[in-house]
């Protein structure tokens, strides 16, 4: 019977399972990596703001050159983005949980915003990786 | 050795399971009410106790408490989202932590099981989120929630072992 030390508690196999865990997060991070890289030249991006997987809106970001903000109605409630120069972010959401207003600013590097509760998705990629992903989602609604 | 916890069995396993259910649902809900940097990352401190039924009363208690807490909080807070990604969630890390606990209890410590189930959790997490909305970016905030769990799953494994050893003497003693 083991005896309580105060002390962590590690086992031979430990090590075994730490390496695992660490290469999914490397693989993790690689993933994430390359799904955020390719947006990085300002003067290709557009913000699009997806809702139920089908873009609703989509802004050029060089055109921003001054604070404005866009109203999208999603999931039956309405979200508003700020959009600048700056970056973008969600200003306001009447959705239940908010979250979506404590995500991080998102601008020239990608990124993306989430509303989950209105199944809203905002973000910014490059117009090689938007135009690729349409005329996926036009073949996919073919078959 | 087998280095595992004498079992409780009968009235008092469904004591546990009721007591670990409702402590559960008490972490789980004011849990919710921190605010935490990024949404999405939990504290789990309800996961002490999924971890707790299984150490004290087998795979079949843990399943217990995760489904009655699921439910139950989803009774709660009537968040559908949350339901869904919750139980693809625990698809992913109750099988995880059941099969490294019930099979290489002699070779693994508590809180190393509780971290691969913190990091099966979060996997299945955001695969149901990536599935629901179809924007595979999601996937890009993988490793922020990955990192969290590493000390969210040794926190977590650490205190059901020791809320185990301690239980162990309430429950399993006449």
């Amino acid at each position: 019977m083991s005896t309580d030390t105060g002390l962590p508690s590690i086992k031979r196999g430990d090590l075994v399972l730490y390496s695992v865990l660490a290469v999914i997060f490397l693989a993790s991070c690689a993933a994430s990596w390359f799904l955020l890289s390719g947006a990085r030249d300002r003067s290709d991006l557009v913000l699009e703001a997806v809702l139920d997987g089908r873009v609703v809106e989509s802004v050029d970001i060089e055109s921003l050159k001054r604070e404005s903000t866009i109203a999208i109605k999603a999931g039956g409630g309405i979200n508003i983005l700020s959009v600048g120069p700056g970056g973008i972010k969600m200003i306001s959401a009447d959705c239940r949980g908010g979250d979506c207003l404590r995500m991080p600013m998102i601008g020239s590097r990608g990124g993306i915003i989430a509303c989950l509760p209105h199944r809203l998705i905002v973000r910014v990629r490059s117009r090689g990786q938007a135009n690729a992903a349409n005329v996926n989602a036009i073949d996919s609604m073919t078959y | 050795m087998d280095a595992r916890f004498e079992r409780v069995s009968g009235p008092r396993r469904l004591a546990l399971i009721s007591l670990c259910s409702a402590m559960a649902i008490v972490t789980g809900a004011a849990e919710s009410l921190f605010p935490l940097p990024f949404p999405g990352m939990r504290l789990g401190i309800a996961n002490v106790f999924n971890l707790l039924a299984l150490i004290l009363s087998g795979p079949g208690s843990s399943v217990s408490v995760a489904v009655l807490r699921l439910f139950l909080l989803f009774f709660l807070s009537g968040n559908m989202f949350s339901l869904t990604c919750g139980a693809a969630g625990l698809l992913l890390s109750l099988p995880v932590t059941i099969v490294l606990y019930e099979r290489h209890n002699t070779a693994l410590s508590i809180p190393a099981i509780s971290t691969a189930s913190a990091f099966a959790f979060n996997i299945g997490q955001v695969a149901a989120a990536i599935i629901l909305t179809g924007e595979p970016a999601i996937a890009s905030y993988l490793p922020l929630l990955l990192a969290a769990a590493v000390i969210t799953g040794l926190a977590v494994g650490r205190l059901a072992e020791t809320l185990a050893r301690r239980l162990r003497y309430l429950l399993g003693r006449d």
